[in-house]
């Protein structure tokens, strides 16, 4: 008799101990399913804010690319002394910025001796009549594409993406109490005619802006007056009317090349 | 991470950081375009290998096709002719050279294709029957079709030794050349 009440105690205390166990555990499970679910949620919003305030500005991609493509990339960046990582983000900054408009707006590529060459076949007053003609239109076209409204912002935007871009110079501006645009080229006096005469025109007819220029055969620079906000819009952004962030005062500030230097 | 399925182009799966404000245009415009953003990455780094890194080693320069019309239009055709049988067998050659190592037919068709896709101065067209036939069609007017005549040819007649047969209209020219047996393709793809 005593036996068996010892025996029945045995296993009702195993049954109770195993019973508490298996509570114990789903607990544990419960309370760690919680915290995954909260940090989950931690991160999320944490995301969301950053993303509103404009604080997240990169964010990890998988692509599927040819093995080829990845090595000669990988040997080309390595030879600039860039990581892979920037060499994508590069050039499909280019995209965004330049080559999907060029298709719209139709550009053509050629060996710049080649298009010296050209140039030195024709008379200075046509250089000049035809610069002064593109001008006109050629700024207001990318600009209307490319952001929809001409201002002074977008228009110092359109001669920073020509200088990146096009190869036809090289750009310097310098934005104090007025803005001087410094345009560098290797294509002889005739191309300094044709870019003086261009820009002079783009900004009069974009811009009402009447510009003081000075000329050498490998330069030339354009000194004017007009307000830049300095809002650095992103493509699409622009494109859909709304406003970035990320401003900066012009006040003192410098843009080489499409980079901010302080002061 | 590579991969490789019989005889279909290997591929990897690089995970790069990119600037969202990039990412946003990027999945926009390829959805314009009708492409996958994946395919579009593709595209310009593929542009990066074939033409963009080279680019700035040669002297590129982009301009719209309006105002290179225009010029073209006040030069005399024997100028363009005489610049482009200059140009020709250089440019040529210094493309193969610097992008494949090899000089070869075959390098000069694909040095020719690169032409028309990236730098945009024609579409083209290659048949390859018995003879090789090149079509090159643009909207840069009489003289670019006297240029890009002399051109080509100049360059098959130099580099490689072969006389080809060509045909100008305003808007195009055709090349037709042989299969010669010089040096195969080299160089990576």
């Amino acid at each position: 008799m005593v036996r068996t009440i010892a025996r029945e105690c045995f296993t009702l205390g195993t049954y109770i101990r195993w019973h508490l166990l298996v509570l114990a555990t789903r607990l544990r499970r419960q309370e760690a399913e919680d915290r995954v679910r909260c940090r989950g949620l931690a991160v999320i919003w944490e995301t969301e804010v950053a993303r509103s305030n404009g604080f997240e500005k990169y964010r990890s991609v998988t692509l599927r690319v040819s093995s080829p493509v990845m090595d000669v990339a990988r040997d080309a960046a390595s030879e600039e002394g860039i990581s892979l990582n920037s060499l994508a983000n590069r050039q499909l900054r280019q995209y965004a910025e330049w080559d999907r408009l060029k298709h719209k707006l139709g550009y053509v590529t050629v060996r710049d001796r080649v298009f010296q060459h050209i140039l030195e076949k024709l008379p200075e007053d046509e250089i000049v009549e035809l610069g002064r003609q593109l001008g006109e239109v050629e700024a207001r076209e990318y600009v209307m594409l490319n952001w929809r409204i001409m201002s002074p912002d977008h228009f110092i935007r359109f001669v920073d993406n020509y200088a990146r871009y096009s190869g036809q110079f090289h750009v310097e501006h310098h934005d104090e109490a007025q803005h001087t645009l410094v345009l560098f080229h290797n294509l002889g006096s005739k191309w300094s005619l044709y870019l003086e005469a261009f820009m002079a025109s783009a900004l009069e007819a974009s811009l009402g802006v009447t510009a003081k220029t000075q000329r050498t055969d490998q330069s030339v620079a354009l000194t004017f007056s007009m307000v830049v906000t300095g809002e650095r819009l992103p493509n699409g952004l622009a494109r859909n009317g709304k406003k970035n962030s990320n401003k900066r005062t012009s006040e003192g500030s410098k843009r080489i090349n499409g980079k901010m230097v302080a002061p | 991470m590579a991969t490789k399925k019989g005889n279909r182009t290997e591929h990897e799966n690089p995970t790069f950081r990119l600037d969202i404000s990039i990412l946003d245009a990027i999945r926009r415009d390829s959805a314009d375009e009708g492409l996958s953003a994946n395919n579009l990455a593709n595209r310009q780094l593929e542009r990066y290998t074939e033409w963009d890194r080279l680019e700035s080693k040669f002297g590129f320069m982009t301009l719209r096709d309006r105002m290179f019309r225009d010029m073209l239009a006040r030069v005399s055709p024997d100028d363009l002719a005489a610049l482009g049988r200059e140009q020709g067998p250089i440019e040529a050659t210094e493309y193969m050279l610097l992008r494949w190592k090899a000089i070869s037919l075959p390098n000069f068709v694909r040095f020719v294709k690169n032409y028309a896709k990236f730098a945009t101065q024609f579409e083209l067209q290659h048949h390859v029957g018995e003879e090789h036939e090149l079509v090159l069609v643009h909207s840069l007017g009489e003289n670019w079709s006297v240029y890009l005549e002399a051109f080509m040819l100049a360059a098959l007649e130099r580099v490689f030794g072969i006389e080809a047969g060509s045909e100008r209209t305003d808007e195009s020219v055709v090349l037709t050349f042989p299969d010669v047996g010089v040096p195969a393709s080299q160089g990576a793809e």
